[in-house]
């Protein structure tokens, strides 16, 4: 590691520390320093049950989606690629739908279960359709399918909305879409925390298969790399991280746009930095914004809905002042 | 002491004790073990609680409305839903509501406000098990009671679940009973009568559609109890859930009655602008012998499964088959309800129907008395002068507009969707 790197990772690592922290503690109820030694307190049940998973939940939800933005934008030379390029948001947003929609109860292990599935599937399903395809390069295709994808997903979930009943399961959908992390709960990381964790270590690992990757199918094939096989497995590590986050919180914007940009003006464009610089970006900006959404209004804000808000703004600070 | 004097004391005694046996046979069995209090909620779960609730959070806006039938519930309440508090009803019913806290609704719950609130009991709408982060809640020790509040067997049982909870049993079986009354006077009264066809649309304001509910809604039954075929009981609607209906689809049903309901009190705008006044559906018998009505709404429409769902019922009857239930007075009636439910005065109870009910209001200003009409045209039959005379007005207030009177005491107000007269007292 570059002292550049070592240097960038520390203070982000720091940064996230006392983030964490602060968000543990500040919230509509603050929880004092003594409370957290009485078991009995109204603050050790808010931090122990809802806080802290909230807490661990926005950091994996927003290193997955970022290192998996990182990813996609390698892999597929796009500085404007993103986690849901091949569908996977919106499989997941519909098998989330379907679930509300066809089950009477609740689970929510099912429902994340659904939506890990959905997300899974529309992305087997794009690998399927470009390997069929007949034009353009790999690369092209895998977008051009992916597109396909994500707008027959967008579609089944809008059916989905349109047949849930108004006054029950639309307004969870809608509020489960919105994206939110309200709620999350230990036994919710139990279920959706270690295809998190695989999928950013799978990701932050093939660094070095991305640059190759990132160099174009002809120069990576020159290197002796097999670009197909290495093409699906990454993006197969990310697309999991990103489908057991969105089970997880809905659909979050942005994060996996604006946090690799991000993380190559800390780090360069080196992505076997890159990528795990846009994890702790991701998580950082998802802690923020879900910090937000549950202390700055007497309600809380959908998490979708700030995220995006503040990623937009960051993207247009960086269009309007590039750094140099 | 003479035989007659003892014989008394052992009969008194005997009396007193057999009182008790028997005060005591007809209380439910109430499940209070060591003092902790026992209750099977909706989901069929059994919750223990160690002692009488003393601070109670409501997650849901008819949770909220019906913690309000129960006064020491109502005291106890620390925490209520963020929706009925906004309601002018709530405020009239229980002004102190607007300061509680507020901790969610069908969609968010704030868990954090919630166990702050240290409460000892949580009462939620059984559907609001599937909201993330209720386990928890229990998880963090504080007991969860689930209702389920969908049909008239729900209400039955959550007055039990309440009086449970509040040892007031006595008053559960006041407030169940009134229900068995007017069910039995319903089905006795309209047993034989020939009966209309009715159906109830829905207008779902973010959509723009009528709906008719499905066959597992209390709404069917609501009608049914009034004496009239339900359309929308069907197979086509199966279950629970609205079901979206086109304009054609109502006319090949043709009901004998349309009832209009809308969650915002307005479903008398959508009965001209989207049935009566609609060239489609000129020829279908309802809209032809003006027998189309917007469903009364105090902030809570009355089909909805809330407490008033029989006032619902006794009001669709009235309308339906007045001539069996002449005797019935529905202003009276409504005004029982209220008082009774509700613990209010006969006056607030009266201002309520006025007020939230029909939308009149009544303002002073510079040049008379103005009042007004926001839910539909009302006319002013009569009206009282200072002096006791009785004049016949035969003025109407247009929908959304008011009249300036001045000098008179009374005005007697009917309008065409409420059976009988109303009367407002005006003072200058």
């Amino acid at each position: 590691m570059t002292h550049r790197a070592f240097t960038a990772t520390f203070f982000l690592v720091a940064a996230l520390t006392i983030a964490g922290i602060t968000a543990l503690l500040v919230g509509r109820y603050m929880v004092s320093p003594q409370q957290l030694l009485d078991r009995d307190s109204p603050g050790y049940r808010i931090l122990y049950y809802y806080r802290a998973p909230r807490v661990a939940a926005a950091l994996l939800v927003g290193a997955s989606l970022a290192a998996a933005g990182a990813v996609m934008q390698g892999v597929f030379r796009n500085p404007l690629a993103g986690p849901s390029l091949l569908g996977v948001v919106q499989g997941a947003a519909f098998g989330i739908a379907l679930s509300l929609l066809a089950t009477t109860g609740y689970n929510s292990a099912i429902v994340e279960l659904a939506g890990f599935a959905g997300g899974m599937a529309a992305v087997f399903l794009t690998i399927t359709i470009a390997s069929r395809m007949r034009i353009g390069d790999e690369t092209y295709r895998l977008i051009l399918a992916g597109i396909a994808v994500s707008a027959l997903f967008s579609s089944l979930v809008g059916l989905a909305k349109f047949l849930a009943d108004p006054y029950t399961r639309l307004p969870e959908i809608v509020y489960w879409l919105l994206g939110s992390l309200a709620g999350v709960s230990w036994s919710d990381l139990e279920l959706m925390a270690p295809p998190m964790i695989l999928g950013i270590a799978a990701t932050v690992a093939s660094g070095w298969w991305i640059n190759v990757l990132s160099l174009g199918d002809e120069e990576a094939r020159s290197l002796g790399v097999n670009t197909r096989i290495y093409r699906v497995l990454v993006l197969s590590a990310a697309t999991m991280g990103v489908a057991a986050a969105t089970a997880v919180a809905g659909i979050v914007s942005w994060i996996g746009l604006i946090s690799p940009h991000i993380a190559r003006i800390i780090y360069g464009y080196d992505n076997r930095y890159v990528v795990a610089g846009s994890g702790l970006v991701g998580a950082g900006i998802v802690l923020a914004c879900d910090t937000a959404a549950r202390t700055l209004l007497p309600y809380e804000l959908p998490l979708g809905v700030t995220a995006s808000i503040v990623s937009v703004i960051i993207l247009i600070l960086l269009l309007t002042h590039p750094p140099r | 002491m003479n035989n007659r004097l003892v014989l008394s004391i052992i009969l008194a005694i005997a009396v007193i004790a057999s009182m008790f046996i028997f005060a005591n046979l007809a209380k439910p069995p109430e499940k209070n073990t060591g003092g902790k209090i026992i209750v099977v909620d909706d989901l069929n779960r059994t919750v223990i609680l160690s002692h009488r609730p003393r601070r109670v959070v409501t997650t849901l806006r008819i949770v909220t409305d019906l913690a309000l039938t129960f006064p020491s519930l109502r005291r106890a309440l620390v925490g209520v839903d963020d929706s009925f508090p906004k309601t002018r009803f709530a405020e009239i019913v229980y002004p102190r509501i607007k300061q509680l806290p507020t901790v969610g609704n069908k969609k968010y719950i704030d868990y954090e406000k919630i166990v702050s609130l240290n409460p000892d009991l949580v009462i939620a709408k059984k559907q609001q098990r599937a909201l993330k982060g209720m386990d928890e809640l229990e998880k963090t020790g504080i007991p969860i009671v689930y209702l389920s509040l969908e049909t008239p067997e729900d209400y039955i049982r959550a007055f039990q679940v309440l009086g449970n909870i509040t040892g007031n049993h006595e008053r559960a079986r006041l407030l169940a009973n009134y229900y068995s009354e007017k069910i039995s006077l319903l089905e006795k009264r309209l047993g034989d009568a020939e009966k209309p066809t009715a159906l109830l649309l829905f207008y779902q304001f973010r959509s723009r559609v009528f709906a008719v509910p499905g066959k597992g809604y209390i709404q069917n039954y609501e009608i049914m109890l009034a004496g009239a075929t339900s359309l929308s009981y069907s197979d086509e609607y199966p279950g629970a859930g609205f079901y979206t209906i086109q304009l054609d689809e109502i006319a090949r049903l043709n009901p004998d009655y349309i009832f209009v309901s809308s969650m915002k009190g307005d479903a008398h705008r959508y009965v001209q602008a989207n049935i009566t006044g609609n060239p489609a559906l000129a020829d279908i018998k309802a809209v032809k012998e003006h027998h189309v009505y917007p469903v009364p709404n105090d902030d809570q429409t009355w089909d909805m499964p809330t407490p008033r769902w029989i006032l619902c019922s006794l009001w669709m009857a009235k309308i339906m088959h007045g001539e069996l239930l002449g005797d019935i007075n529905l202003t009276d009636e409504t005004i029982g309800f209220y008082t009774l439910f509700y613990n209010i005065s006969h006056e607030t109870a009266y201002r309520i129907i006025i007020e939230r009910l029909m939308g009149i209001s009544v303002e002073k200003t510079g040049d008379g008395i103005h009042i007004s009409a926001s839910r539909s045209p009302a006319l002013i039959t009569r009206a009282m002068l200072p002096n006791g005379t009785i004049i016949y007005v035969n003025e109407t207030i247009p929908y959304m507009g008011s009249i300036v009177i001045n000098g008179y005491r009374y005005v007697w107000v009917k309008l065409y969707w409420w059976p009988e007269e109303v009367m407002i007292r005006i003072e200058r």
